[in-house]
């Protein structure tokens, strides 16, 4: 290439030397030469493009000087360089992009494929499903209500909270007025020799197909006490006040589970960490 | 081909990310119900209690037998037993209780049962106990 150019250039000399060429002629030729180097962009011959400049200048003599695009070849090459470098940097940021939804769908992943981290007191172990057994606080309201109840096998359904609490004689504490956002669907209370459990489902008002649901169990005999609940080692704990709050997920559900007293509840559903904190915080001030 | 090669590389571990942890996974997880149990009295009673998230047209007890203890971590069905008579129409609990007193003889039992929500099953085990 430059053996090339330095023969063109030659020739053009030879040419100048035997006056085969004008004036106009050498002008343009040099020009034309300068123009087919900077359109090779990055590859051009910048001694080539100075010879003939300085040549074109000796030939006008100063009269008009020529004007040179050397500073706009080396500003397109920066340019260009920028460029170059935004791309890769654009394709970094493309890499980084790319792995942190990558990250975040691993992180998904986990959540998803972890669905049931729980809960309350003990584990299971080969399947079993272990008795949980309560605090022996005061029973006797408890253990009247379930004597009128003879055996003590039943559960009934209500709608009216009020209902429940003529049914009971007494008022567990059971989230009722301050969940502003929800309504309260059913409540159910079940008896056993040994226990009461009183439970509600509430859809959020907002949307229908939320669901929120507590489950209260008022033990009688802390030896005999068994618990519907679930665990596993897996899950998170949270002190609220004095009571501790084991926090977990089953699926697409959150819970919550506590233990006050001779009194175990669980609350769960679609709610977030904080809702649930919040819920659990009145129930548990109101319990004080 | 290096974005080819970490993308491949991404998936792989993804892959594996989620393999491991599907190990993990508990069988007690469930959509419709929160909670599930069968507890298994010294009078050889046994007490069915389940709670869903939603209220259902029907809950109840579809199926129900009797494991005896043959090991350490060993269980042989024994028999079938007749799961309680309950049906709870549009509702979202269960409970029920059964008497099994002349199916259980000595040894150490355990019952399983499978909870049914509008057709959605679950099956639980209850707490194991020995007769004399």
């Amino acid at each position: 290439m430059y053996h090339e150019q330095s023969s063109r250039i030659a020739k053009l000399l030879d040419a100048i030397k035997n006056n085969r060429l004008t004036g106009d002629d050498i002008e343009r030729r040099l020009i034309t030469c300068i123009e087919k180097e900077y359109e090779k962009g990055d590859k051009a011959d910048i001694e080539l493009i100075d010879t003939c400049e300085n040549l074109l200048s000796s030939l006008r003599k100063d009269a008009v000087r020529f004007e040179s695009h050397k500073a706009n070849y080396h500003q397109a090459l920066d340019e260009a360089a920028v460029a170059k470098e935004q791309h890769h940097e654009c394709g970094r940021r493309r890499i980084l992009r790319f792995s942190a939804i990558g990250i975040l769908a691993i992180v998904l992943l986990m959540g998803r494929a972890r669905p049931w981290k729980w809960i309350t007191v003990r584990s299971i172990n080969n399947q079993q499903q272990y008795a949980v057994q309560g605090h022996e606080v005061d029973t006797s309201i408890i253990k009247k209500c379930i004597a009128a109840k003879g055996r003590g096998y039943e559960q009934k359904t209500y709608y009216v909270w009020e209902d429940v609490v003529d049914e009971l004689g007494f008022e567990p504490v059971v989230p009722t007025s301050f969940l502003y956002d929800w309504t309260a669907n059913e409540y159910v209370v079940q008896y056993t020799p040994d226990m009461i459990n009183v439970s509600a489902v509430y859809s959020a008002k907002a949307d229908k197909e939320k669901v929120l649901c507590y489950d209260i169990t008022l033990f009688l005999d802390v030896g005999s006490a068994y618990t519907t609940f679930e665990q596993n080692r897996n899950g998170e704990v949270e002190l609220i006040g004095n009571t501790t709050v084991y926090i977990s997920e089953n699926m697409e559900f959150l819970n919550l589970c506590w233990y006050n007293g001779n009194q175990i509840a669980v609350l769960t559903g679609d709610i977030s960490y904080n809702e649930g904190i919040d819920i659990i915080t009145k129930l548990i001030g109101g319990n004080e | 081909m290096r974005r080819l090669i970490s993308i491949t590389l991404l998936c792989v571990m993804m892959l594996t990310l989620s393999i491991s942890l599907a190990e993990e996974i508990v069988p007690y997880a469930d959509s419709i119900f929160y909670s599930a149990s069968i507890s298994l009295s010294i009078y050889k009673d046994a007490t069915f209690v389940g709670k869903t998230y939603n209220i259902y047209k029907t809950i109840s007890v579809t199926a129900c037998s009797l494991e005896k203890k043959t090991g350490p971590d060993s269980w042989t069905q024994v028999k079938i037993l007749t799961p309680p008579e309950d049906v709870y129409t549009n509702t979202h609990a269960y409970s029920s209780v059964a008497s099994y007193a002349t199916e259980i003889g000595i040894g150490t039992y355990r019952i399983k049962a499978t909870f049914s929500a509008d057709g959605h099953t679950i099956t639980r085990y209850s707490n194991e106990r020995t007769y004399d």
